[in-house]
């Protein structure tokens, strides 16, 4: 059973990866250059907007935040959309250090044994 | 050195029967509400693994073996893992690139559900986080266990200036 | 000009001092650590008026319980004593 439902998971990951390199072997991935925005303007030519103001940049990148992925929280919408493989890389150290955990405290996982 | 002594824990019991469903609603507020109020998934994660700790300040570490399995723990931590790539890999499906918010406009400003994927990785990374951190603090928590006899193995094992500390309060 | 937010955030600010220069010059171990937690609150504290709500949760989660507790265990499985208290 065990290996059956690993087959399977493995077939299927396969099939993505086959997926994914034939689509973008057809057509290259649309990137986001971002030069739609009030930001690409204001860092183009900033003598257009009032900076003056601290509040007022920050107004500008809020307002452009919302209507980018409609989040309220600036800061997970910075951290799971546009830096998501930040995010990735920070989850998989949490996993790297408990397993490093782990191994060093093998032996004391057999108390839980006999907690039980 | 290293005598052992039975807690009276009663204040400390009912301190955390008190706090530890304020606790868990905490944390799955704070990883529920990530996309629109300050918080996320790694904080909301952090703050709800604490109730493991509670949970053994007030019954011992058999408490916490009974209650909580480990091995579960560290397996359901990988799923978290899984499930945050499988959400990024939705922008590869939909001809976009990895890690692209393929469903953003879907409701309104201020929503829980309103964000897309930005909503699913957090909860996911939220996941993670309190499986994580929470077989880390059993990890830790099996330090302190003696292990050797059943009787004591709720109880902390005591250094010696405390024992003489405490023989001078008698 | 002296505002109430601004004799506020000095005092958190002579807080996070006076818990920095207690854990250093403190004789017990254990008390040390207990220093070390409340400069962590008291940095918290610090975030919060600097409108970073966000890493001031991850901070009073992280700094001042996970760090203290990992800090205790430590300091009972080697015996509970500093090099001052031998």
């Amino acid at each position: 059973m065990k290996r059956l439902v690993m087959a399977i998971s493995l077939i299927v990951i396969l099939c993505i990866g086959v997926y994914s390199v034939v689509y973008m072997q057809q057509e290259v991935p649309i990137t986001y250059d971002g030069s739609d925005l009030d930001v690409y303007e204001l860092q183009q030519n900033p003598q257009d907007y009032d900076i003056s103001d601290p509040d007022g940049v920050a107004d500008i990148i809020v307002k452009e935040n919302l209507a980018k992925t409609q989040a309220v929280n600036n800061v997970t919408a910075i951290v799971f959309d546009f830096r998501g493989y930040d995010t990735l890389g920070e989850s998989f150290i949490l996993l790297i250090a408990i397993t490093g955990a782990t191994v060093i405290l093998r032996r004391r996982r057999d108390r839980w044994e006999g907690g039980k | 050195m290293n005598k052992k002594w039975k807690r009276d824990d009663l204040i400390v019991r009912s301190l955390a029967d008190s706090y530890l469903p304020i606790a868990l609603v905490l944390g799955f507020y704070v990883i529920l509400h990530g996309n629109i109020s300050p918080g996320g998934g790694f904080q909301g994660g952090v703050l709800a693994a604490s109730g493991v700790l509670l949970l053994y300040l007030g019954y011992g570490f058999k408490g916490v073996a009974t209650a909580v399995n480990m091995e579960r723990m560290h397996k359901l931590e990988a799923v978290g893992a899984i499930a945050y790539v499988l959400f990024a890999m939705l922008g590869i499906f939909c001809g976009y690139n990895f890690c692209r918010n393929v469903l953003w406009d879907s409701g309104e400003i201020g929503d829980v559900w309103s964000s897309g994927t930005i909503a699913l990785m957090n909860y996911s990374v939220g996941f993670k986080v309190l499986t994580g951190v929470g077989f880390l603090l059993l990890l830790v928590i099996a330090l302190l266990a003696t292990g050797e006899d059943e009787e004591h193995s709720g109880t902390i094992t005591t250094t010696e200036h405390e024992e003489l500390e405490r023989g001078k309060g008698k | 000009m002296i505002t109430p937010v601004y004799i506020l955030n000095t005092l958190i600010i002579l807080g996070v001092v006076v818990c920095a220069i207690l854990t250093v010059t403190v004789k017990r171990t254990l008390s040390s650590i207990i220093c070390l937690a409340g400069c962590g609150a008291f940095v918290s504290l610090e975030f919060i008026m600097l409108q970073a709500p966000d890493v001031a949760i991850a901070e009073a989660a992280v700094g001042v319980v996970l760090t203290t507790i990992i800090f205790v265990v430590a300091l009972r499985k080697t015996g509970g004593k500093g090099e001052d208290e031998k």
